[in-house]
């Protein structure tokens, strides 16, 4: 998983300033793993950009009373919808994993069994990505990174 | 679930005194929940302790109230609540699966199902005993407004 980028935050700054900061740094982040999340034979791309998004939202709504109201809702939906469509597509990724090394250790006569598990979440796996494209497409066209920018500014 | 509402929050106001009024929420939700989610047969609970503990880590590591020894041990209690929280996902459906699939991939899928529901076992077993040290560690970040001397800043 790719780490943080740390945020320069003084105690002394006040809140308002803090959040600035922060949501211009998370949203930098999400946006700097966007590269190669639809491929899905490297796995741990689209976790490292669900794990950026998990942190701006997390930080969209620890500073929520520092941003006007209307945006701060309407960009904090947009990125729950992009962190959701990310989510569809890294579950299948974990349970095909989770199942694949889980066959290699049990008797042949168990595997058609996990054999017709491991179909279904790769057919979990192709939807989970037609909705990520989707929903990458759409923060394109609305300009979410843009939007994310204008209010992180001070 | 909804996060509890915090009172008081000003933009103007220093980010750590704000950070500090959040952290004592999030942190006193979490022993609620956790208070409440020792029922193994009640996942609900265990998924709204889950989702409770996730806020109060992304809390922590953007404010850095409480240092990082605070953050590890949420991470751990993540790690077992998120392991609890895929078997209950995966073994209604797997058992379903089982009956409804011919006997040549009904036998993997039901050792698979034992497999989810002993590991099930054993996570909450691990979770319910040490849950008295987690409260132990996150009782003083429930008192965090207080001005208790607690490190803040990344």
């Amino acid at each position: 998983m790719a780490k943080a980028r740390p945020v320069e935050l003084d105690p002394r700054m006040t809140f308002a300033e803090a959040a600035s900061v922060t949501v211009a740094t998370r949203s930098h982040e999400l946006f700097a793993h966007a590269g190669h999340v639809l491929d899905t034979s490297d796995i741990e791309r689209v976790h490292d950009m669900r794990v950026a998004s998990r942190r701006l939202r997390a930080a969209l709504e620890v500073f929520a009373p520092c941003f006007n109201k209307r945006d701060h809702r309407a960009l904090l939906r947009e990125v729950k919808q992009l962190a959701g469509a990310l989510g569809a597509r890294r579950d299948p990724d974990v349970q095909i994993a989770a199942l694949e090394e889980l066959r290699a250790a049990l008797p042949a006569e168990d595997h058609p069994g996990l054999d017709l598990l491991i179909g279904r979440e790769r057919e979990a796996q192709a939807e989970g990505n037609i909705a990520l494209r989707e929903a990458l497409e759409a923060a394109l066209t609305h300009d979410l990174r843009g939007r994310l920018e204008e209010l992180a500014r001070p | 679930m909804r996060a509890r509402k915090v009172k008081g929050l000003d933009p103007a106001g220093s980010l750590q005194d704000n950070a500090r009024r959040i952290v004592a929420v999030r942190a006193q939700e979490v022993l609620d929940l956790g208070a409440a989610a020792q029922d193994p047969f009640d996942p609900r609970a265990l998924h709204d302790l889950r989702i409770a503990a996730k806020r109060l880590r992304y809390l922590l590591e953007l404010t850095g109230v409480g240092g990082a020894n605070s953050v590890k041990p949420l991470k751990r209690l993540q790690d077992v609540l998120g392991e609890i929280h895929d078997c209950d996902v995966h073994l209604p459906a797997v058992r379903r699966l089982a009956r409804e699939s011919p006997e040549r991939e009904a036998r993997g899928l039901r050792t698979l199902a034992t497999h989810f529901a002993t590991r099930r076992a054993e996570l909450f077993e691990r979770f319910h005993q040490e849950w008295p040290e987690y409260e132990r560690t996150f009782t003083p970040l429930s008192h965090a407004a207080d001005g208790n001397p607690l490190e803040v800043g990344s």
